[in-house]
């Protein structure tokens, strides 16, 4: 049960969960958040990695750096989604129009 | 190289680093003529980075900080290159009309910020580097693009590169976790040297490489990602659209092919066989190339054209990694670095224009009257070296692309074809626009707005387009002899 | 979290999401990581995206709009992703090794960051430094 394989699998299935959210979604805080599910599955891969695979710790300050960048970009997201929802009254990322008015 | 011995190599970005820092506390204090202060010191940033480049120029190569960073002659002809890029990109946003009435502190800082991380993008030499050092660029880029808040293009076009340029960091770390669990180490030597030594299928290796290349492949605008790439390009001011279609690819591109040199193939830079990866990159160049030129017919205004142009350069770009090997790369380096003079040189021309010409229907020349014919002449010198006719560099680019193609080992005639049948079509657009700047000249005449420092870097950027298309011998001899990548 | 219609049960799932993932790096010996995920993704990106629904939408109505039509398309889009990446999973030799990774991982991730990462550490403050300035600046009115 505890094996590299169980997690590999999570993963994986995180990731494609992941990946449909953003494909189906058009609320803009939907999406960040799908992006957000994959790159959790890249970091359990790469403590996964680091525990059963490589004998250092590499992988494991690899994802925390990881998660403290992936943070401040979702800041900078949420200030872009703000200035959107300023300007256009809507974040469906579907109805965002040139022409649109507020 | 340990911490404290490398940062005597590591001076070009520290002087970038504290220029960065001190914009925004300078345009602080001189609240009046911000622009009187805060221009000669970023220029002198610009020059302080450039003079310790220079010095501390190395023909062999160190790994700085622990092997974080390689420090060879590679990482310091793509910095130099980026440099001057950015620094004439830098003095003609200064004359463009959409960023006159905003705040212009935080522009400047974040085109240093970029440039950071393009440096460190281009000269990294660990997994962990590459990550860090392409979410410093970026991010820069992000919010350069959402940089004038009320604009509702603007927006869009941030809102797009945002969740864009999100998802393909996702996807490349996700890539990278893999690589890292297939040998273990961060570092792209011992990457490269596990690869070698171990016995991986066929099919894994395909999987994880096709991962790692769509996460690179928004910088690169390679074919999936061009759809949300020239909504972007078309939504962003121009000085930063600019900007997008010349730094981020450079960079993007030097780093795909250390990775590419480094971990994928052996020490006379031929791709290792076995992993169909110049399969794979030859058929992704066709798409793009090919893809991004139909497209370009359908465009209306100029921008949207240089937009999907763009696309197609990259295609060629591609073509020459697709081969590989000591012709190969350094053709497609040529190329690049032809592509980025032309673009700016365009680019130029067109944020200096009225604004009115930047989204004027191209068939439509009743509005495109108002441009001289000095800047007729040197756009047209530019789309000519786009396009890759004779007398300039852009056809040198171009000849060495397919010369290489036909003298590897495995022939690409079918590549060749699809490239010059591209050619043909980027010649149809590219005249376009030189045809509706030549019809109706005279009709009207209005005063252009260019100043004494547009015109110096236009014909700065002018002279090397010709001249290196009637001599280039010198420039691609130290192309190829900068191939020197950093072996420990 | 993705299959919800409604954006306030799309929020606690996410929670729980991340809670749940939190606990699985506690499973892989990696106590510190565990933290700095709840510190980060659960409190304070939740906190953020919290922020967002409340200004983005009224507060009664927190409604979404349906999937996009296609939505069974990118179902079995995501699907064949999903066995494509099972079958690189159990084909690929992973490298392994014993591991001898101790129980309190604090102590040597402190180590390695202040001695062999130090470079990425001074970058990711340049990084989070331009992140602040950038997020002030488009927050800012004007």
């Amino acid at each position: 049960m505890n094996s590299l394989y169980t997690y590999l699998l999570v993963s994986a299935i995180l990731f494609c969960l992941g990946l449909y959210g953003v494909t189906i979604r058009r609320n803009a805080l939907l999406i960040l958040m799908s992006i957000e599910l994959i790159l959790s599955s890249a970091n359990i891969n790469l403590i996964a990695f680091s525990r059963f695979g490589a004998l250092s710790l590499d992988g494991q300050i690899f994802a925390l750096f990881a998660m403290v960048i992936t943070l401040a970009q979702a800041a900078v997201g949420i200030a872009i989604i703000l200035n959107v929802y300023n300007t256009f009254r809507t974040i469906n990322i579907d109805k965002l129009d040139i022409s649109r008015n507020k | 190289m340990d911490n404290i011995l490398s940062i005597k190599y590591f001076l070009p970005e520290i002087s970038l680093i504290v220029t960065s820092l001190l914009i925004l506390p300078l345009s602080l204090i001189f609240k009046t003529n911000v622009r009187k202060i805060t221009i000669p010191f970023l220029t002198f940033g610009f020059i302080l980075s450039s003079t310790f480049l220079i010095m501390n120029w190395d023909l062999s190569g160190h790994g700085l900080f622990l092997n974080l960073i390689a420090h060879d002659r590679f990482s310091q002809l793509f910095k130099l290159c980026l440099l001057i890029f950015t620094f004439f990109l830098f003095l003609i946003s200064l004359n463009s009309s959409e960023l006159k009435n905003i705040s212009s502190k935080e522009y400047h800082f974040f085109i240093f910020i970029s440039l950071l991380g393009s440096f460190l993008l281009v000269s990294s030499n660990n997994l962990l580097m590459i990550y860090i050092s392409i979410e410093t660029l970026s991010i820069a880029c992000l919010i350069l693009v959402g940089y004038l808040k009320t604009n509702k293009s603007s927006n869009i076009a941030a809102v797009k590169n945002l969740f864009s340029s999100l998802l393909s960091s996702a996807i490349l770390i996700y890539g990278l976790s893999l690589v890292y669990g297939l040998t273990g180490t961060l570092n792209l030597h011992e990457i490269g040297h596990s690869l070698s030594n171990s016995s991986i299928n066929n099919f894994s290796i395909t999987v994880i490489i096709l991962i790692i290349l769509f996460g690179f492949g928004y910088k690169l605008t390679i074919v999936p990602f061009h759809i949300w790439s020239t909504d972007v390009y078309k939504g962003a001011t121009t000085p930063i659209t600019a900007f997008l279609t010349t730094v981020p690819k450079v960079a993007g591109f030097a780093i795909l092919i250390r990775v590419l040199a480094t971990t994928f193939s052996n020490a006379n830079f031929t791709l290792v066989k076995y992993f169909h990866l110049s399969e794979i990159i030859t058929v992704l160049a066709a798409a793009t190339m090919t893809l991004g030129n139909l497209l370009a017919i359908n465009q209306k205004n100029i921008k949207g054209i240089l937009a999907y142009s763009s696309i197609a350069h990259s295609g060629f770009i591609l073509m020459g990694l697709a081969i590989f090997g000591q012709e190969g790369i350094s053709a497609s380096i040529f190329y690049l670095i032809m592509y980025s003079i032309a673009f700016i040189g365009v680019f130029t021309v067109v944020i200096n224009s009225n604004t009115e010409f930047q989204l004027a229907n191209l068939k439509n020349h009743n509005r495109l009257n108002f441009q001289s014919s000095f800047s007729t002449i040197i756009i047209s010198i530019f789309l000519i070296s786009l396009t890759g006719l004779p007398p300039t560099a852009g056809f040198v680019g171009k000849f060495y692309l397919f010369a290489a193609l036909i003298k590897g080992e495995t022939k690409f005639y079918w590549l060749v074809i699809i490239g010059i049948i591209n050619c043909i079509i980027m010649f149809f657009y590219h005249a376009r626009i030189i045809h509706s700047m030549l019809l109706h000249k005279n009709e009207k005449h209005i005063k252009n707005r260019y100043d004494k420092v547009s015109n110096v870097i236009l014909i700065l950027l002018v002279i090397p387009t010709i001249l290196f298309g009637i001599y280039w011998t010198p420039l691609f001899d130290f192309i190829k002899q900068s191939l020197h990548f950093f072996m420990p | 979290m993705i299959l919800s219609n409604n954006l306030k049960h799309s929020i606690f799932a996410f929670i729980a999401t991340f809670t749940g993932i939190s606990g699985i790096y506690i499973f892989l010996i990696a106590d510190f990581l565990a933290i700095v995920h709840i510190l980060l993704n659960v409190v304070a990106f939740s906190i953020l995206i919290i922020i967002g629904a409340i200004i983005t939408n009224k507060v009664s109505d927190f409604k979404i709009p349906e999937p996009v039509k296609q939505k069974y398309l990118y179902a079995g889009f995501s699907l064949l992703f999903f066995i494509l990446l099972l079958i690189l999973i159990f084909i690929t030799p992973w490298k392994t090794g014993k591991s001898e990774l101790t129980n309190y991982t604090i102590k040597a991730i402190g180590e390695s960051i202040i001695t062999s990462y130090l470079m990425p550490l001074e970058i990711v403050s340049i990084f989070l430094l331009s992140a602040l300035v950038g997020t002030a600046y488009l927050i800012r009115k004007r």
